[in-house]
Parts: C-alpha cells; sequence; structure tokens
C-alpha cells in the first residue's frame, strides 16, 4: 500500500521497499511541503475565491480552514484508497463525486450542529466543492500515494490553508476593522483592507514574506552542504 | 498502443468504467441519505425557531396566528397575523425570492398601516458579506405601497457591488406588501 512509484513530487521515490527511517523522512517532507514549501495559498495559489471572501476576520477563516482540512483529509484517504479500481480515463468525474459528498456532509453536519458558524461562511462551504486544492490534492498527491501519505498531506495541505487564512484573516480583522476576534482593539481602521483589493494586497505581503523566508532557509542549506 | 485500442473497443472495458462510477455514485448516495437523515431534525428545528426570532424581530411583543395568504401574490410561503391583545398590529410575511444565488426567503413584518416594521433574512445563498445583509435590510423600514431602488427610480439605495441581491430583496418586500394590502382589502375573511 506504501509503494509510490508515480509520485511525481520533488521527493526522490525509492525503488526498494521502504525502511522505517525513510518513510519518517517523506512524512516530514509532505509536512513541511503542505505547511510552507508548497502551501496551498502562499505557494500554489489555489483556492484564491475562498481565500479572499472569507479572511476578512479570524473566526470565519478558522472555520472555513478547518471546514476545509476535514473534507481535504477525508477525500485524499478515499481516493488514494480507490486509486487503482478507478479507470483513469474517468477519473476525475468519480474525484468529484467524492469530493461533493464530503462537502454536502460537512455543510449538513454544520447546519446543524453549528449553525452560527453555517450562516456566517453562508454559500462558501458548498463552494468548497469547487476549492481547488482539493481536487489538485486529489489529482497530484492521492491518486499517486499510499493512504497514509494521502492522510498526512490532507493534514498539512488543510492546515497550511488555515494557518495561511487565519494569517490574512488576523491582519485584516485587525487593521481593517480595527478588532480582534470582534473585540474593537484599535480606534482607527482602513477600510480597504477589509475589501477584497485588501485582501490582495495583505496576500502580496504574506507570499513575499513566505519566499523570502524560503529563499533564507535555501542559502543557509545549501551554504551548509558545502561546508 | 495496439493492445489499448483492443481494451478501448471491448465491453468489458466500458463496463469497468460504467461499472465504476455507478458504484461510487450509488455509494456516496446512500451515504448522504444517511447523513441527511441523521441532521434533517435538527436543521428543520433550528429554522423553525430561527424563523420565530425572526418574526418576534419585525413585529415584537405579539402573539402569530397563521392566515390563509392571499393566493394573487407569489412567492408567499407563510402569512401570519401580528396580535397584541385583541388589536392587529401587522404581519409577517415569509417571501422568497431569487436572488444572485438562488432562492432567498425572507421574513417581512408590515404593520397595520401598512408600512415595513423590519426585513430579516432566513436563508439564503449570497455571496454577500452577512454584514452587509444587515446594511441593506436596514434601509427598508418605513416604506410602504411599493419599494424600489434608487438606480430603479425609487428611493432605496443599493448596496454597490450587490444590485442583484438588493433588487431581490426589494421584490420580495413588494410581495410581502403587495399580499398584505391583498389580504387587507378582501375584507374581513372569517
Amino acid at each position: 500500500m506504501t509503494e509510490n512509484k508515480t509520485a511525481q513530487q520533488a521527493v526522490q521515490t525509492p525503488e526498494a521497499p521502504e525502511t522505517q527511517a525513510k518513510k519518517q523522512g517523506r512524512i516530514k517532507e509532505i509536512v513541511l511541503n503542505g505547511l510552507i514549501l508548497q502551501n496551498p495559498i502562499l505557494v500554489l495559489f489555489l483556492g484564491m475565491c475562498a481565500t479572499m471572501a472569507v479572511s476578512t476576520s479570524l473566526v470565519n477563516a478558522v472555520g472555513m480552514g478547518l471546514s476545509t482540512t476535514a473534507v481535504l483529509i477525508c477525500s485524499n484517504v478515499v481516493i488514494s484508497l480507490l486509486r487503482k479500481l478507478i479507470p483513469k480515463e474517468v477519473r476525475i468525474a468519480c474525484y468529484v463525486v467524492v469530493i461533493a459528498a464530503f462537502v454536502t456532509i460537512v455543510d449538513l453536519l454544520l447546519k446543524a450542529f453549528l449553525p452560527s458558524l453555517s450562516d456566517a461562511l453562508g454559500i462558501f462551504i458548498p463552494l468548497i466543492v469547487v476549492n481547488c486544492i482539493i481536487l489538485g490534492r486529489a489529482e497530484a498527491f492521492a491518486s499517486k500515494n499510499g493512504p497514509l501519505y494521502a492522510a498526512v498531506d490532507g493534514v498539512s495541505m488543510g492546515l497550511g490553508f488555515t494557518l495561511a487564512l487565519c494569517a490574512m484573516g488576523l491582519i485584516r480583522e485587525l487593521l481593517g476593522g480595527g478588532a480582534i476576534l470582534g473585540h474593537q482593539v484599535l480606534p482607527e481602521k482602513a477600510i480597504l483592507l477589509a475589501a477584497p483589493c485588501g485582501g490582495f494586497l495583505v496576500l502580496g505581503c504574506l507570499v513575499a514574506l513566505t519566499q523570502y523566508l524560503k529563499a533564507r532557509v535555501a542559502n543557509k542549506k545549501k551554504g551548509g552542504d558545502e561546508a | 498502443m495496439e493492445t489499448a485500442e483492443k481494451k478501448r473497443s471491448s465491453g468489458a472495458y466500458y463496463a469497468r468504467i460504467v461499472g465504476t462510477l455507478a458504484a461510487i455514485t450509488t455509494i456516496v448516495a446512500v451515504l448522504l441519505a444517511l447523513v441527511n437523515l441523521i441532521t434533517a431534525p435538527t436543521i428543520a428545528r433550528l429554522a423553525a425557531e430561527k424563523k420565530a426570532r425572526a418574526m418576534e424581530e419585525v413585529m415584537p411583543g405579539c402573539a402569530f396566528t397563521p392566515e390563509t395568504p392571499p393566493q394573487d401574490v407569489d412567492g408567499i410561503l407563510d402569512f401570519q397575523l401580528a396580535k397584541a391583545g385583541e388589536e392587529t398590529k401587522g404581519y409577517c410575511v415569509q417571501v422568497e425570492t431569487n436572488g444572485f444565488g438562488g432562492a432567498m426567503q425572507l421574513m417581512v413584518g408590515v404593520d397595520a398601516e401598512g408600512q415595513v416594521t423590519g426585513v430579516t433574512i432566513l436563508s439564503h445563498g449570497e455571496t454577500l458579506n452577512t454584514d452587509k445583509h444587515g446594511e441593506l435590510l436596514a434601509r427598508y423600514p418605513g416604506s410602504s405601497g411599493q419599494v424600489q431602488l434608487a438606480k430603479d427610480g425609487g428611493d432605496i439605495e443599493a448596496i454597490s457591488g450587490a444590485t442583484v441581491t438588493s433588487r431581490a430583496v426589494t421584490r420580495g418586500v413588494n410581495s410581502a406588501l403587495a399580499a398584505v394590502q391583498a389580504y387587507t382589502e378582501g375584507g374581513d375573511r372569517a
């Protein structure tokens, strides 16, 4: 189940059965990829529509992030389990059905048990179906890797999405609305940041920051290897 | 290539594709039916509570009795008489209108003089921010007869960037006003 001959990640895929150490190294790599190196918002630029719409406040960002994470983990695992059964000609149709099923389940559960969050997120929960992070990970990762790796990828990509959303939500709520979690803390507000264009500005700054950090880490690593 | 061609023309190949899709959709349908079975009662209860809260909000402190909605107005889902003691204070009308993201349900309160007392949203599929909804809804109370957006020649300012939603709410309020008018003009129906 853990063979991954077709993995097209930047990872070297071992031909021989994996040792425990290699497995751990790979999991660590997947986690780092999801959180920073291949962060769905800050590096891959996936799911921008939902990002702009719900990152106006921290609560919405957390709700949206975790709902997406739940769907992503479930769809990744199921698609990974089914990857050998699904004929490749109809794989996208199968993925969409599986993803839509999980989104509907999350939507119904939120409506029944967390109605206030469901009201706040509104149409953006059903729209997780078309969030390209989910289909993107299904196609690029889950369909080529075993369920364990797929689950880890779902968790790390989901949390990477959530963290980036939260960072944007925090900045936009604080500077655009002068509040944190609904409590007013700043007397002045820059309404521009709460507007969609402000979302792009905040995103741009965060992307620049990510690239800066990535470059610094890469430089350090290079220096270390040569030394 | 040759084997692929052969494979493609064989019945087993199509059977596999159709079979896989059919199996996945069937399993998904059963799963969703189960989840729906579990959540439907709770969702229905929450919707009823929301409706009760909405009626209290647009017609505070009244007792409500359901009435048959006038037949000649479209989109009226529920028509309730709001009474304080023996005096009829007004009406709560639940209307359905078509917004940017499909059907939208509103609760409109109209007083005995035919003036809008309040509008709340019961359900919607709009992409408009929730705070903006409040801003829009606050522009309707006090109006009567026929309401219209400023850009359509009336006096209600639309929310910029949400003209379709603003128009939808306006249509809903108009239906409610028309229903109340039809009801009061229909005389004392016992």
